[in-house]
């Protein structure tokens, strides 16, 4: 299994894709993969200080989960594995939030699709948020991320 | 549509003398009526279909706050609008609720239904966000005169006596004056 690592948490700010002042991902490095076996690519999200984005198992049903997808590419997604919620109680909730906040990563283990042609190739994914702060909240969004893939 | 959405959150900054999204709402009493600017016409459907213009509004202190299913702060601001509505409505006030959820009736119906809505709730657009000075951060909630003028807005969750106490002083004003010109300017405008 080979695995990207992309420590987000060391990149410049400009190199932080800004998508919006509440939510940014960095660009992810290109995947090296192998017909046989699981890769993995992490996406580095930081928001803004401030700010809470509901996690992928919000605690209440009217509220947006975060959700990374995949489109069709040389690589189709296994698993998607979400960093642990943080249950965070807020003014406007009777009972604790579960999200995330700051820096964190949602990991993707991909396999090569069947028939997938080898070569550089990219899979486009989508990052659905709904960000909040105590007091506001804000339509949910989606930023586009871009996968570069060097399958063999 | 959204994507100056920060540039439209600064007029309306610049134009109500709100604080930052991230911050609390400031508790303040209704702008001195020479300084409050006409409320923007709009023209939305309810439930039922209906054409809601705020000009149905005339002669009433009208409460109208952007809000979406998916917003907590919102929520929790529903029961207090439900009793503003029960305690004010025969003393001349209405609370409008302008949903912002893309969705539409589909999730607001029932949405309203479960938690009992009293008060008239219409979909909203962006088109009536940018006219309110491009609302973005929900909720937000205006509270207009008599007049048809906008005589406080609220970015954020707000108290339940901050509100109250605005629309007490807003009812306490004479009323009688027409509302003319009330469509004549987007609140947003300088």
């Amino acid at each position: 299994m080979s695995r990207l690592v992309l420590s987000g948490l060391a990149l410049p700010p400009a190199l932080w894709a800004q998508t919006s002042a509440i939510l940014s991902v960095a660009p992810p490095g290109r995947v090296m993969a192998k017909r046989s076996g699981v890769v993995e690519a992490r996406i580095e999200v930081r928001l803004a200080p401030g700010y809470h984005v509901n996690s992928n198992t919000p605690a209440e049903d009217y509220l947006i989960p975060l959700r990374l997808t995949w489109g069709k590419g040389p690589l189709e997604p296994v698993e998607v594995i979400y960093p642990a919620a943080r249950m965070e109680k807020y003014e406007f909730s009777p009972k604790p939030l579960s999200v995330f906040t700051g820096d964190f990563a949602v990991v993707t283990k991909f396999r090569a699709a069947p028939g997938a042609a080898a070569g550089m190739n990219v899979i486009a994914g989508k990052l659905r948020y709904q960000a909040c702060t105590k007091k506001v909240c804000y339509p949910p969004r989606t930023v586009e991320v871009t996968l570069p893939v060097d399958l063999r | 549509m959204r994507t100056s959405w920060l540039a439209a959150l600064a007029a309306l900054v610049l134009a109500f003398g709100c604080s930052s999204p991230s911050a609390p709402a400031r508790a303040a009493s209704p702008k001195a009526s020479k300084e409050r600017k006409p409320a923007a016409e709009f023209v939305l459907k309810d439930a039922d279909g209906k054409a809601v213009r705020l000009a149905d509004y005339q002669g009433k202190v009208l409460l109208l706050n952007f809000w979406a299913t998916w917003c907590g702060p919102c929520k929790i601001e529903i029961p207090w609008l439900k009793e503003f509505e029960r305690t004010y409505k025969d003393r001349g006030f209405a609370v409008l609720g302008i949903s912002m959820d893309e969705e539409g009736w589909e999730v607001v119906k029932p949405f309203v239904r479960g938690l009992e809505v009293n008060y008239r709730i219409v979909i909203g657009d962006d088109m009536t966000a940018q006219l309110y000075g491009g609302v973005d951060a929900l909720p937000t909630t205006f509270l207009i005169d008599r007049e048809g003028r906008v005589a406080k807005a609220h970015v954020g969750l707000v108290s339940k006596g901050d509100l109250e106490k605005g629309i007490q002083e807003l009812l306490r004003e004479p009323a009688g004056i027409e509302r003319a010109g009330a469509a004549a300017r987007p609140v947003g405008a300088n």
